[in-house]
Order: C-alpha cells, then structure tokens, then sequence
C-alpha cells in the first residue's frame, strides 16, 4: 500500500514549472515559499535539494554523464518524486508513416510544440501508485508523468488527412523516439528513502542531451497530497575543442568549410606521398 | 575509445568510425567511386543525423578520393582533360539537381523519392553491370585472356563521331565529342544533386559503357572529379547547413585514406570485369537493402522529419 510504505518521487524540470526559476546552478538547497495543501491538513514543506555536478561538461571525451539529486524530504512522507526537465520546448515537426500500396512511406506530418527536450522522472515507489493517489489534477498541475506532459502540448496537423488514432499514435511514438536516445525515461523505485526521510538518486544524462540549463524538481507525498517541494538546477556546456568546433561552424562557417576541405586534401596528399614513399607506384 | 563529436551532438566509438572509413576508402580507391552511397546509410545506421552524416561524408570523401586521386595520377590513371570536361557538366548538373530539389521538397515525401529513385537507378546500373561482367569474365575463362579494358559499345561511339567538338584525348587514346563527356556529366550531377551522393557509382559505369573508357581510367579521372565536387559540396553544405562535423570527418579519413591506398593498389592488380562484377554486387547490396527498408514495417511510425540535408 502506497500510504504505509514511504516513498519518494524525484522530477527534473523547467524552471518556472513549479517555482521560480534560479539564478545559478548550485548544489545547495532552494528555499520555496511555503503553501497550505487544499486540504488544509498539510503545509508545504522545502525540501533541501543537492544537484551535483552543478556543470556536466561536454569535452571530446565526454560520452554522458550523470547527475546525484538528494535532499531531505518529511520523514512521514509516502512517497518522494524527482524530475529532470529542460528548460527549452524546441518545437518539433514529427512525420507519421503508412502503408501506401506495398511501401511505407510518410503520410502525414505534424508541428509539435511545448513538449521538454528532456524529461526524467524517478520515483521511490510504483509511479501508477503515486499517480492515483495525487489524482490527475495535481499530476497534470505539477507535470507528473507522461500523461501530464501530453495535457500541456501543442500539435498542428500540417499536411495529410486527420484520423482518430493521430494523437495516441504521435504521443507514444514521440516519447519511443525520445526514450531510444535517453532523453526521456521513468526511473520507477530508483530514489532510496531513509527513515529519516533522508533520500537521493542517480539520474542518466544521455550524450544526446544539448547543452543549456535544466531544471530539478522535488516533491514529497503524504496521503495523496503533495507536502514538500524542492527545486534545484544543472547546466551542460560544451568546453575545449568541441566548443570551439560548434562555435566556429555556426559563426564562421565560411572558414570553418575551408578548413574542412584543406585539411581533407593535405591528409589525402600527404598519406599518398607517404605511401609512395614506401615502395608504391 | 569513445570521443564526443561537436556537430552530431553524439559520443562514438573510435574504432568503429575508423574501421567503417577503412572498409569504405578501400573500395573508394578500388571502384573510383566516393563511396557516399555506402558511408552515409551505415553512418545512419550508427545514429549520426542524416544531414550531418551526408555532410561529414562529402568532407572526408575529399580526403580518400585525393589520396586515391594522386595514387592514379601517377600510376598514369587519369585523363585530365575528359576530367574537368566531366567536371564542368557535373558542376552544372548539381546547381540544376539542386533547384530539382526543393520543388520536391515542396512537393513532399521526398526521402520516399530518394529512396525510390537510389532503387530503381542501382538496380538498373548493378543489373546491367553484373551481366555484362559475368559474360566478360565466363568469355575470358573460355577463350584465355582477353582485352581487361572497357567493353565500350560500338554503337555510341560511332555516333559520338558525328557530333561536333571533336577532341583528342591522348591519355585514353580516344577522339570523341566533348558534348557527350559534358552532359553525361550534367546528367549524374543533377541525379547526384537529387540522392545527396557525389554520383560515382553512375558516373563510372557510365565512362565505361557509353563513353567507352578503359575501367581503369574510368576510375582514376572519376576520383580527380570527386576531389573538386565533394570539396564544393562540403564547403557548400559547411556554409548553408552547419552540419559538417569536422571531428567525425577526421576519424573516417585516418581510416579511409589508407582504405583508398589499398584499393587503387589492388585496382591494378584486378581485370576490368572482376572489379565491375564487384561493384556490381555491392551497387546490387545496397540496392535491396533499400528496397527493403521501403516494404519493411518500420519499428516505430512515428520520425522527427529531417533538416533539409542533401547536396
């Protein structure tokens, strides 16, 4: 039973998305403002949260990472959730394929808006628990799951005709697509609790992951209402060599291209003279 | 060893980019070709974005295919003059494709017509190629050794001769009209400009069969054309698409330059029709594989529509 076991939830979000947004990425703890539940019977409590590191960096070695989230939830909390989220909604155009005659072939397109680049969520008890005890309200309210993400995004269909499966199709597969390169996943009873409410888990980061800031959210849950909340953030930047290489092809791509081509030629040149050299023709 | 690449946004096995430049140099150097029709799938196949993986790969073409190039040159492989008059029909040819293109584009549900197009035109060149080289090679295993040159057809050249702008190509030993090399150019450079590849896999078949070129010149000068249109397109694509990963790009090349030397090396040692029957079956390989990706019941119906890549 979800409400004698203790559990936790861990979000990773947009900032924004639950409280303000914070002026660094820091390890420490964010102070929330303190609510009263709807219930009245709970107050909101600040959950001090650690993200760590406060930079993933992005070097030519680098092949993903992972961020530590702990913090410290009520200890007659439930269940605690957290959640990685970015903080940009890039829009998306998605094409659907169908059968045309013997082919397969792209039937329909669609421009998708206001879904996260990244979302991951870790919980410390059976996320289908934990939702039916929130109810679908305060799940969709605090983008708690799949099904709340869906409640939030836009979709236009921009070209082939409409069906009735269109939008279960598109979200399922879109979440497929995102799911096969790590941006998106659920951690179901990845946090550890200890008695005294004391929790903490790993979250993935996917080389796929862009650089920017994202957010992490906390939450704490008592009887089906949410009775803490703790937000922090993280960065991943690019560093060194793959800075200067992504900088240099967007900004100066006239001599970013011909450094490509002189430095192809020469190679070729030089490995061909080599290998003349070495008893060739 | 994984290393990160800045533009495909990816970590990577280095040895394994290494090995897939290697085995595609190889046969760059062994058929001429740019090996794009071969490299850009299987850089797919790795999870590189399709319009970074065709970008890097017209990139690290003009490494293997220079490399290749000079080997020929010296080994006497290359027509200079039919080259840059191919050269000049191609570079026409893929400003035309381009424009081709974006009314496709326009159109829609152009990867379809790509992939449509690749099946049909590689399962036209591999059949042919095929017939013809196992009939080249079942004569010559009956009658002895014969002529490991072009089986270039009668019936072309004696109406090239009928054409205006005679020349004189003496490395191949030939007098023909400069118009046909101009626009069997122009041709595969708008055909190339359509699939995104640099086109040597019709341009050699071409230089061979209608042209009449000795196989082997047919890919030595195919290589000097490659070196000047895969660095335009690089250059092009690092301009207008930002998707030239130069780190990837580099990895395939200290794996396809040696690939290429080897290949123009073993390129001598083959007749003619045993490196057509090869690149025949590999032309034919990749045409199923096509096909079959077209009937196959993809995974998941759903995709993120592609940055307009292609050249």
């Amino acid at each position: 039973m979800l409400k004698s076991a203790l559990s936790i939830l861990l979000l990773i979000s947009l900032p924004g998305f639950c409280g303000p947004a914070l002026a660094a990425s820091t390890s420490t703890g964010v102070p929330l403002s303190v609510e009263t539940s709807l219930s009245g019977q709970f107050v909101v409590v600040d959950i001090p949260l650690t993200v760590e590191p406060a930079s993933s960096d992005v070097s030519v070695w680098y092949k993903g990472g992972q961020e530590m989230v702990s913090g410290q939830a009520p200890p007659d909390a439930d269940a605690v959730m957290t959640i990685i989220r970015s903080m940009e909604t890039p829009p998306m155009t998605l094409a659907r394929k169908g059968r045309v005659v013997l082919f397969w072939m792209t039937v329909k397109k669609f421009h998708v808006e206001n879904m996260p680049g990244v979302y991951q969520l870790a919980t410390s008890a059976p996320l289908s628990a934990i939702l039916e005890s929130i109810g679908p309200e305060e799940a969709a309210r605090n983008q708690i799951g799949y099904a709340a993400l869906r409640e939030g995004w836009e979709v236009k269909l921009t070209s082939g005709a409409a069906s009735e499966d269109d939008m279960d199709v598109l979200f399922n597969g879109l979440v497929k697509l995102k799911d096969k390169i790590g941006l998106y996943r659920i951690l179901e009873n990845a946090i550890r609790v200890k008695p005294d409410g004391a929790f903490s888990n790993a979250f993935p980061i996917s080389d796929a992951t862009t650089v920017g800031k994202y957010t992490v959210l906390a939450y704490a849950i008592k009887d089906g209402t949410i009775i803490g909340k703790g937000q922090g953030e993280f960065a991943v930047n690019k560093i060194g060599l793959v800075n200067w290489l992504t900088a240099m092809a967007s900004h100066r791509s006239g001599i970013y291209g011909i450094i490509a081509v002189v430095i192809a030629f020469a190679t070729g040149i030089v490995v061909s003279i080599i290998f003349k050299g070495k008893g060739g023709h | 060893m994984d290393i990160f690449l800045p533009i495909a946004g990816k970590s990577i096995n280095v040895f394994l980019v290494v090995g897939i430049g290697g085995i595609v140099g190889f046969l760059s150097g062994l058929f001429g070709v740019g090996g794009g029709f071969l490299l850009t799938p299987l850089l797919m196949m790795i999870g590189i974005p399709p319009a970074v993986a065709a970008a890097s790969d017209s990139n690290q073409i003009v490494a293997s295919a220079s490399s290749a190039a000079a080997t020929h040159y010296r080994m006497g492989h290359v027509d200079m003059k039919m080259g840059i008059i191919i050269l000049i029909g191609g570079l026409s040819g893929g400003t035309l494709g381009v424009q081709v293109v974006k009314i496709l584009r326009e159109m829609g549900n152009f990867d379809f017509f790509i992939k449509a197009v690749y099946v049909v035109i590689l399962g036209v060149i591999g059949g042919l190629m095929f017939m013809e080289s196992l009939r080249s090679l079942r004569r010559s295993a009956t009658a002895g050794p014969v002529e490991a040159q072009a089986p270039g057809s009668r019936r072309f050249s004696d109406w090239f001769q009928a054409l205006p702008l005679q020349m004189e190509f003496k490395n191949l030993g030939m007098r023909t009209s400069a118009i046909f090399p101009f626009v069997a150019g122009m041709i595969v450079g708008i055909l190339a400009a359509i699939m995104g590849v640099g086109g040597g896999f019709i341009m050699v078949p071409t230089m061979i069969y209608i042209i009449g070129m000795p196989t082997v010149m047919a890919v030595g000068t195919d290589l000097f054309q490659i070196v000047i249109t895969s660095a335009n397109v690089t250059f092009q694509q690092a301009m207008r698409n930002h998707t030239v990963d130069l780190m990837l790009a580099v990895i395939l090349f200290c794996g396809s330059v040696f690939g290429a030397q080897l290949g123009a090396r073993v390129s001598k040692k083959l007749r003619g029709e045993q490196i057509r029957i090869l690149l025949a079956v590999i032309v034919l390989i990749v045409m199923v594989k096509l096909l079959f990706d077209l009937i196959r019941t993809p995974e998941n119906v759903i995709d993120f529509v592609r940055a307009s890549g292609g050249h």
